[in-house]
């Protein structure tokens, strides 16, 4: 495991001050309507919020919030219903190399070595060949997986795949990052540690980031705001401030004031339990 | 609790040897069972057809078989039949995975063409292909150009369904994925779902190459002047059972070597199967 926190890894990378502050992202009024067989779905109602240039925000929410959705307008994978919502000042739409989006699901190719994986995004993006390659294994050294380049996905174990997924999202050097619960399915440990790691990327680099969890622990820990939604329909409760210290350290969690955060947001859901839900 | 332990195992290992060999996954275990089976099955059918019980015109013992089988590959018209059987089956074979797979391609990649195109096709799948041989026959001849026409005709729909399954089959993250990095239709298609569809493609090869053989087989009974299905209809004509059965054997050995290589393509280039 590199020591990122360390920033041993990073000191031959340029610093976050390339990124010229980053981007910011702008959602106003969004609706989406899903129509379905069983009838009409407010996934997601009146949502407005916005995520600063370099200011890491988190979606957290039950199932069904619309949270993923939120997400996936501003990727522009899904058009919205009405709502604005511009990513760097323009319209979402995808295929832009400034965003960068990441699943639960590592979504690594099988026929393809982990390297070559990583550099998918730079193949489509048409970026040079060599730089590109050289940047990769960079990058696969700041996750943690110098050694395994040239291995095949299915070698290496679910919190490795989830670090090679996050070495490609990293590889175009985007200035936002959408995350979708990547690291939901990994174990407690395993998740625990990439947060802790993540969070020390996104103090190094200083992209955007905006995360969708539904953990209210890892919403707070890795957040300077988390943004806090109900389901049916999903709509935004409250935007709330975590004003923690950066660089964070795990020992944050333990800290009187977190906690306090944490059952606030963990009250302010219960509150608009539905009894269904329970 | 070391002690429980070995207590259990040990009337295993006072068994040992082959029998411990056959419980594991050892290559003992995938041989010696059927082999004892087909052996049991082979002295059955040797006494049954020498003691007379059937008449050996019906049923001729393997030992005849393997005789008839010794004077065959004598020949130089076996050779000639079973050459002629191997390209139609394999010119058809190739024709027939061709067509599917371009076909399968482009019903899985265009809505509009997939909703025009695949029923038809279904209803083609449905009726019995064989029926078409004598209209081959009529169209193509008496020559070989019939029996590859029916070889690919029989072949072909395994290959297109699992094409089509293969492409449906490439997960929604990773399709969310290429569309997020702006990937057109054709990068799409070449960095996903070709690789992705190739395991199903590769494992309907399996199943395609036998049924481009029995589609050969099938039209050279029904009319054509060389090949391993005239010698087996001639033989049988001429009551000459023991050599139809040799022919028969012959045409399983060649079934199962294109089967092999069909398998052997698929291992080696489909390294990622079940990933």
């Amino acid at each position: 495991m590199a020591d990122v926190s360390q920033g041993s890894a990073m000191s031959e990378r340029e610093p976050a001050a390339s990124h010229g502050g980053g981007l910011s992202i702008s959602v106003a009024d969004l609706d989406k309507i899903y129509d379905t067989r069983d009838g009409r779905v407010d996934a997601v109602r009146g949502a407005t919020f916005d995520v600063k240039a370099g200011e890491f925000v988190s979606l957290v929410g039950p199932s069904g919030c619309g949270k993923s959705t939120i997400l996936q307008i501003c990727a522009g994978l899904v058009p919205p219903t009405s709502g604005k919502v511009e990513v760097g000042g323009v319209q979402a739409r995808p295929g832009r190399r400034e965003i960068g989006i990441m699943f639960q699901a590592p979504v690594l190719l099988p026929w393809r070595s982990v390297s070559a994986n990583v550099l998918l995004p730079t193949e489509i993006f048409g970026m040079d060949k060599e730089p590109a390659r050289k940047r990769a294994l960079e990058l696969l050294d700041l996750v943690g997986l110098s050694g395994f380049e040239d291995k095949q996905p299915w070698e290496l174990s679910g919190g490795m795949q989830q670090r090679a997924s996050l070495a490609r999202v990293l590889v175009s050097d985007p200035d936002i990052l959408l995350m979708d619960e990547p690291f939901s399915a990994l174990d407690e440990f395993t998740r625990e540690r990439l947060n802790l790691e993540l969070a020390n990327i996104h103090e190094t680099f200083g992209r955007t980031v905006l995360y969708v969890t539904h953990n209210i622990e890892e919403s707070v820990f890795l957040s300077d705001r988390v943004v806090v939604m109900k389901p049916h329909p999903g709509e935004i409760l409250d935007i709330v401030e975590t004003g923690l210290p950066r660089p964070r350290k795990l020992e944050v969690l333990q800290e009187a004031s977190t906690i306090e955060l944490v059952i606030k947001i963990r009250q302010m859901l219960f509150g608009h339990e539905p009894d269904h839900e329970a | 609790m070391a002690r429980d332990v070995g207590t259990v195992s040990a009337p295993v290992e006072v068994h040992g040897g082959l029998w411990s060999r056959l419980r594991g996954d050892s290559w003992v275990a995938l041989v010696v069972p059927p082999v004892i089976t087909t052996a049991v099955l082979f002295v059955i059918w040797e006494f049954v057809s020498t003691s007379g019980m059937v008449d050996e015109i019906i049923l001729p013992a393997p030992t005849s078989i393997v005789e008839a089988m010794g004077e065959l590959i004598g020949e130089s018209f076996f050779w000639e039949a079973t050459w002629v059987t191997t390209q139609e089956a394999l010119i058809g074979f190739a024709a027939g995975v061709l067509i599917a797979w371009v076909l399968g391609t482009l019903i899985g990649l265009f809505r509009g063409f997939s909703l025009a195109v695949y029923p038809p096709v279904i209803a083609f799948q449905i009726m019995p292909r064989v029926a078409l041989a004598p209209v081959f026959l009529t169209w193509f001849g008496f020559g070989i150009t019939s029996k590859i026409v029916m070889a690919a005709t029989i072949c072909f729909f395994p290959v297109l369904v699992n094409t089509i399954l293969g492409m449906q089959g490439v997960s929604k993250d990773a399709r969310a994925l290429m569309r997020s990095l702006g990937a057109s239709k054709w990068e799409e298609y070449r960095k996903l779902l070709l690789p992705a569809s190739l395991p199903a493609i590769f494992a309907s090869l399996k199943v395609a190459i036998a049924l481009a053989l029995i589609g050969a087989i099938v039209a050279e009974f029904l009319g054509a002047s060389e090949g391993m299905g005239v010698l087996l209809r001639e033989l049988s004509f001429q009551l000459q059972i023991a050599e139809s059965f040799a022919v028969l054997v012959a045409l399983s050995v060649l079934g199962l070597v294109l089967y092999g290589l069909a398998a052997l393509l698929e291992s080696r280039l489909i390294f990622w199967r079940g990933r």
